[in-house]
């Protein structure tokens, strides 16, 4: 049997991830040692798995140094990758929204749009019809609106605490968001057993 | 910033001495495949009109192409496909010629932002078309060609997954729900989302039979004699079940000619390429995770130029596969002694000498240096096989001690 090689989105998903795989019976305890290490082997189910910074996982799953991964549907939507998106694994689960002041979408023929995800705020509005400048972010988008640099924001929202406490609303819903599985193509083909099998065992857990 | 006098622009890149002695191994293997199954080369210009690529069935590639305006204002590209200038010229010039037109070609390809390039803006295709063969016959001889070269090529673990078209197409096309929702059901197929599938399809108004087929579909992958034993369980109508037959035909073709084993199956495989209309196929290895080949049957692209005659055709990624087959160790190129001729004295050169060591297949280079240190670092680094010395008499003599040069 081939080794399969998983890649986890760290940060925000890697805990459901790490406590999904343990659902599905595949023994994890080496991913939660303290330690800095980002490649790990679980010899029980074959597997190698890498932590990897949540907007790399798509890019190592299509150039098929890993062959399945588990990342969030912002990034997907975001890369429009070529990769098979395989399950829905229901937990990570928010919003892409636009938001702003309560009154920000009044009367606004341009709209100043801050935002860390650039492709999936330009297609919405395109996709609206409505023309905008796109303001590319790294750090908290919230303050963009209330700082004057933009009019809203599009931006995940999980709670809408951090809009709340700021004086901002959700104005509009763009996308549903939430953890997938993803295979490389080529991978499925040429390991399909054995991926199939971590597919299943993780279908199982999300039911 | 550094001057882009010495920059190259994004997704272009220089083959040194090494790089093009690889691309030349591998292509010269290519095209001699591809003659010797009796498939004749020809060249396209690499501008073309930007109209001929703009049809129904590319236009949503048009922001991918590199363009330039003409003198007259007309839009040019840099040829941003292999196939559909081939296309152009047998419906324009070489209607003609006898059937089974059998053709291919080695071209760089031009796109901005590619998922076959690997993000590669200038990339090789070598290709093969054949026009004329509606049936099994031409796709199989297509797969057929495409294994013996990549056998050829010393290239192992690698299969070919073949897919149908008029599978999906043809359910879709008789469903009574809108192209929005039939665009959803193909995009999930496609990324064998397994469990929207299900969602999807158990959501929709339409006949039990027609649910279970499209739900079986991006499942049924894989060895091909289970997957035809598998789908001849589900409740096919007459087209899925004329589809399925025109697939196992092809599958019998190449596992009758011996090559089976590097056939697999794929009906729920979708292309974003929309003008195929029949069997489409890919190829890769397990030890590089992209596609080394595609291609598939485009008959009613060839209608859009007001011919009708049915194709089908592949191309081979040249860079993938060198890169596949130097992961898998395999690329050894010939390599060809190399003599470096000194002379004694002064014109001493003599051609018939020089004839007679070439053409015995050696690279014979003379020895432009004069100094004895350079010459001896010049054997050392270029790694000279040879040192020989036509001395004063004329004659060819070895230099075994190259101490006393």
């Amino acid at each position: 049997m081939d080794k399969v090689k998983l890649a986890i989105a760290k940060g925000r998903l890697a805990k459901y991830s790490i406590d999904l795989l343990e659902k599905a019976g595949i023994d994890c305890g080496v991913l939660k040692e303290d330690n800095r290490k980002l490649i790990f082997t679980l010899p029980s189910h074959n597997l190698e798995v890498i932590l990897l910074k949540a907007m790399d996982v798509p890019t190592y799953v299509e150039y098929g140094v890993v062959d399945i991964g588990i990342v969030g549907k912002d990034v997907l939507l975001e890369q429009e990758k070529q990769l098979y998106e395989v399950v829905d694994l229901k937990f990570g689960k928010c919003k892409f929204s636009v938001a702003g002041k309560p009154e920000a979408l009044q009367g606004k023929k341009h709209l100043r749009v801050a935002t860390k995800y650039p492709n999936v705020a330009r297609k919405y509005f395109a996709d609206k019809g409505q023309s905008v400048e796109i303001i590319r972010q790294e750090g908290s988008v919230e303050l963009a609106p209330l700082m004057g640099l933009s009019d809203v924001i599009v931006d995940i929202v999980e709670t809408g605490k951090t809009l709340k406490d700021n004086g901002l609303v959700v104005l509009e819903d763009v996308a549903d968001i939430s953890a997938r599985l993803v295979v490389n193509r080529v991978s499925f083909k040429t390991k399909k057993k054995e991926i199939l099998d971590i597919v299943n065992l993780v279908s199982k857990v999300v039911g | 910033m550094k001057s882009r006098k010495v920059l190259l622009p994004e997704g272009v890149q220089d083959l040194l001495i090494g790089d093009c002695i690889y691309r030349r191994h591998i292509e010269d293997k290519l095209m001699k495949s591809f003659v010797q199954s009796g498939y004749m080369e020809i060249s396209s210009p690499t501008l073309e009109y930007y109209d001929l690529f703009s049809g129904d069935y590319l236009s949503s590639n048009g922001d991918k192409m590199f363009k330039l305006i003409d003198t007259n204002g007309q839009i040019l590209v840099l040829r941003p496909d292999g196939t559909i200038p081939i296309v152009r010229m047998v419906s324009t010039k070489m209607k003609d010629f006898v059937y089974p037109l059998k053709l291919c070609y080695i071209e760089n390809v031009f796109r901005i932002d590619e998922e076959q390039a690997d993000k590669k803006r200038e990339f090789r295709q070598a290709g093969v078309e054949i026009f004329g063969i509606p049936s099994y016959r031409g796709d199989g001889e297509l797969i057929i060609t495409a294994i013996e070269t990549l056998k050829d090529l010393g290239l192992e673990n690698f299969q070919v997954d073949v897919g149908q078209v008029k599978l999906l197409r043809g359910i879709l096309e008789e469903l009574d729900i809108s192209w929005e929702e039939k665009e959803v059901i193909r995009e999930n197929i496609g990324n064998k989302n397994f469990i929207e599938i299900d969602r999807l399809v158990d959501e929709l108004s339409i006949n039990e039979d027609i649910k279970k087929v499209l739900k079986a579909l991006p499942r049924l992958f894989g060895e091909a004699k289970e997957v035809l034993d598998e789908v001849r369980t589900l409740p096919l109508s007459t087209y899925m079940l004329e589809a399925v037959e025109e697939l196992e035909k092809v599958w019998q073709m190449v596992r009758d000619y011996g090559l089976g084993e590097y056939i697999s199956l794929d009906l729920g495989m979708v292309t974003t390429m929309k003008y195929y209309s029949g069997i489409i196929f890919k190829g890769f290895t397990r030890d590089l995770g992209v596609i080394l080949l595609s291609g598939g049957r485009y008959d009613d692209l060839v209608k859009d130029f007001g011919m009708t005659c049915p194709a089908t055709g592949f191309v081979f990624i040249v860079n993938k596969i060198t890169k596949a087959l130097k992961i898998q160790g395999r690329l050894k190129p010939e390599r060809k002694k190399h003599i470096l001729l000194l002379q004694e004295g002064e014109g001493l050169w003599n051609r018939a000498i020089l004839e007679n060591l070439r053409s015995q297949g050696h690279i014979v280079e003379i020895c432009l240096l004069e100094n004895r240190e350079e010459i001896l670092e010049y054997i050392d680094r270029r790694k000279v096989d040879e040192v020989l010395r036509i001395n004063k008499e004329g004659k060819l003599e070895t230099v075994g001690d190259l101490g006393r040069l």
